[in-house]
């Protein structure tokens, strides 16, 4: 049995596919030896590998235009479909588009399914990133998506940054599951690389400073039954963990303005569930409302609402 | 008045318009950018997306319409915010990425021109000062300057004239301050500076920023005055038509106050739904407002979604040869999205098109099934002649009833939708098949909409 392996890193994956279309065959089955890093690769030897990863992507550029964007987003697939995907690029080195556009076909359905959902979960995490001041300038996300994006995900979310005085700003989105760190750092270069957890994480993006700025007290306060800062999420498997962190009234003030937003007319906590899977909320500002609410109630305070209109259930807004 | 409750309060007030799309637009600044596709950042228990930042600047209102929270004779707690205020917390929950921009909205607490303007200066603040380059859209308050709303184009992405209700007469009835003439006035005025820039822009060297980039909604409230689906989607239709509106959003009545010009009990959900689905057919599948409800029918079958519904009237152009169809033909028929039809014509040309394959192509068979054959062959089961009654109840997609929707709070099934297919039909999308757009109803005209009334 013809078994390739590689290290599963984005370099070995577009090697692996040279090789194949320079050998014109496909393997029995590929192997991820080490699904863990994201970098350097052992298939196919050095020297060749950079050569190899541009052969295929031209070939499969020119055989389809679609075809390299859709096989690197297969590729960040958790699940990974290697096998499918050198079919399908030695399909399309044969027959051009149309192994693209039989979509019935076993090996083309694999990978579209693979790469819909590494877009569909990029798409969620764009908005659900929640980002923290970790140092003077640094900004920093935690997550533990199914799929390879940290890389992506910093950066979309790049431009959010900008600069401030002292040059652009520095922030990370960490992958919790994978170890892995992907921003700017306080050179301001781009960067994406292994790191074994959060506080690691924040050194990486800079020194800690004196404080974490905030906006004065007085001009945010929160409901005092929100006041209570939930815990930092539990480390994913990659064994992280998080600096203590000083109370954070912005993230009071974001979780009144999501009790607010919500109309308890149209309750519907299934649609929300749906678009909001247990898996994400554990690092979401919002779903520690709950929490802090418990807190609130253990010590013998009634929360307060959020809501100054509670009993209003008006339907429309004005002007 | 703190910071958090005045959040808690102006975003509570300003949680029943619907809109909250950050789509349209690819601004850049100093500070972020604004996503051409438009990106949700967070799910409400009403399982409703949360993409802006949705306040009102103020809550204070001079207008006393009957159905809103925030009318004048409204015994509630009032605050505004302060601009600084109202800025540091945009751009502290845009870093954060809990949002993709801002929307702004506002009670008519002076001249329009004065809210108007203290809107614009958030903007301003925004994107001058703080080089914001997120999505913002500003609530374009009638009767505003024209020098004012020239501005407020040129700092939001999208601006919104919000029409409430769908007819003169529900209006004078319910929000007699408001002017649906004035309403859709600035509508025109809006659309009229949208297609300025855009000519200014062509063949520019250099092209200066567009003008109101995502272009411009209304919202419509659903249940809260006596008016039929059929008058509501015709409004839409018309302000489609004629002031190129991007989206109409719709948002069913909730009761607000035992008011007797206004209903005791909501519309069902269900209806603000099928009028979602309605209004999608009309902007993205080449449906007239006037195929959504035809004949005498006043109101969506709540038991069908609309292109369903259409299809059963028009049996006799089913079924339609997958083989063959134009991308016209394959959007109208039920359980074929234009992902579906995408990949049908995709497969045809690679030659993999099969009935086996239709599933694996995104076709929601459940459907489609019944309007469909390839090469002549139709789906197992699905070519013999099922009565309509039948059929009807096979691709229905109506859930089980439930309390907001239960008998008696919803509208009458329409049966007439189950008679034979429409005689003037001929082909989907040919210039003959499609029913001629409706003449303007008087009560559009009322609203300055429709031939000669602009």
């Amino acid at each position: 049995m013809n078994v390739v392996s590689y290290d599963g890193s984005a370099a070995g994956f577009w090697a692996l596919l040279g090789l194949a279309l320079e050998e014109g065959s496909c393997p029995d089955a590929v192997e991820r030896t080490d699904r863990r890093s994201l970098f350097g690769w052992r298939a196919v030897p050095p020297g060749r590998s950079a050569l190899l990863a541009s052969r295929a992507r031209v070939r499969l550029e020119l055989a389809d235009h679609r075809a390299p964007e859709e096989l690197e987003m297969a590729r960040r697939r958790g699940r990974p479909v290697d096998l499918a995907c050198l079919r399908l690029a030695l399909a399309l080195d044969r027959d051009g588009p149309d192994a693209f556009d039989r979509h019935a076909d076993p090996d083309r359905r694999a990978v579209r399914a693979a790469a819909d959902a590494v877009r569909r979960e990029f798409h969620r995490l764009e908005g659900l990133l929640r980002f923290k001041p970790v140092s003077g300038r640094a900004w920093l996300a935690a997550c533990e998506p199914d799929n390879e994006l940290v890389d992506l995900l910093a950066a979309r979310l790049a431009p959010r940054f900008g600069s401030d005085p002292a040059g652009p700003v520095p922030f990370g989105v960490l992958d919790l599951g994978r170890n892995a760190l992907a921003g700017r750092g306080p050179d301001g270069e781009a960067f994406t690389e292994s790191c074994r957890d959060a506080e690691a994480a924040v050194a990486r993006l800079g020194p800690r400073p004196a404080g974490i700025a905030a906006a004065p007290p007085s001009a945010i306060r929160a409901p005092a039954s929100l006041r209570a800062p939930g815990p930092f999420p539990e480390p994913g498997n990659g064994n992280a963990r998080t600096p203590p962190e000083a109370p954070d009234l912005d993230e009071d003030l974001w979780r009144v303005y999501f009790e607010a937003a919500t109309n308890p007319a149209r309750a519907n906590p299934d649609l929300q569930r749906r678009f909001v899977p247990e898996r994400y909320r554990r690092h979401l500002t919002e779903f520690r409302v709950a929490e802090a609410r418990a807190d609130g109630n253990r010590n013998g305070r009634a929360p307060e609402p959020a809501d100054g209109s509670a009993s209003d259930r008006s339907g429309t807004t004005t002007a | 008045m703190e910071t958090a409750e005045k959040l808690a309060l102006l975003a509570a007030s300003a949680r029943y318009d619907a809109s909250c799309a950050s789509s349209g637009s690819a601004r850049r600044g100093a500070l972020g950018a604004a996503n051409a596709g438009g990106v949700c950042h967070a799910w409400t228990e009403d399982g409703r997306c949360v993409s802006l930042l949705k306040v009102l600047l103020s809550n204070r209102c001079r207008y006393d319409c009957a159905y809103c929270a925030n009318r004048a004779s409204a015994e509630v707690p009032r605050a505004s915010f302060e601009t600084d205020e109202l800025v540091r917390i945009v751009v502290s929950f845009y870093r954060r990425n809990y949002i993709e921009g801002l929307f702004l909205s506002s009670g008519v607490f002076a001249e329009p021109d004065t809210v108007m303007e203290r809107m614009n200066e958030v903007a301003r603040r925004l994107r001058r000062d703080e080089g914001f380059g997120g999505y913002i859209h500003l609530k374009a308050i009638p009767g505003a300057g024209e020098r004012t709303l020239a501005e407020a184009g040129f700092l939001a992405d999208r601006l919104s004239a919000n029409i409430e209700l769908p007819t003169a007469r529900a209006l004078a009835s319910l929000a007699p301050d408001k002017d649906g003439r004035a309403i859709v006035g600035m509508m025109r005025s809006i659309d009229g500076r949208i297609r300025e820039d855009a000519d200014g822009r062509r063949g520019a060297a250099r092209r200066p920023r567009a003008w109101a980039p995502a272009g411009q909604s209304t919202q419509l409230v659903v249940g809260a005055s006596p008016d039929s689906d059929r008058e509501i989607v015709a409004l839409a239709g018309a302000l489609y038509r004629e002031v190129r509106l991007r989206r109409v959003y719709y948002s069913a009545y909730l009761p607000v106050s035992t008011d007797p010009r206004l209903p005791g009990s909501p519309p069902p959900l269900l209806r603000e739904h099928r009028l979602y689905q309605a209004d999608w057919l009309v902007r993205r599948y080449g449906f007239s407002t006037g195929e959504i409800l035809e004949d005498d029918a006043e109101n969506l079958d709540p038991d069908l979604d609309p292109k369903s519904a259409w299809a059963l009237r028009h049996l006799d152009r089913f079924p339609v040869e997958l083989a063959k169809a134009p991308w016209e033909e394959l959007l109208r028929v039920p359980g074929i999205g234009a992902t579906g039809a995408r990949r049908i014509l995709e497969s045809r040309r690679a030659g993999g098109l099969s009935l086996e394959a239709l599933p694996s192509l995104g076709i929601v068979m459940k459907r489609a099934r019944w309007f469909v054959t390839v090469r002549g062959r139709a789906p197992a089961g699905a070519g013999t002649d099922l009565a309509l009654p039948r059929l009807r109840a096979l691709i229905s997609d109506r859930p089980a009833p439930r309390g907001d929707d239960a008998p008696g709070s919803a509208p009458a099934v329409d049966t007439r939708s189950l008679e034979a297919p429409h005689p003037s039909a001929v082909h989907p999308g040919s210039a003959e098949g499609v029913p001629p757009v409706p003449a303007a109803d008087p009560l559009q005209l009322e609203l300055g909409l429709g031939k000669g009334a602009a």
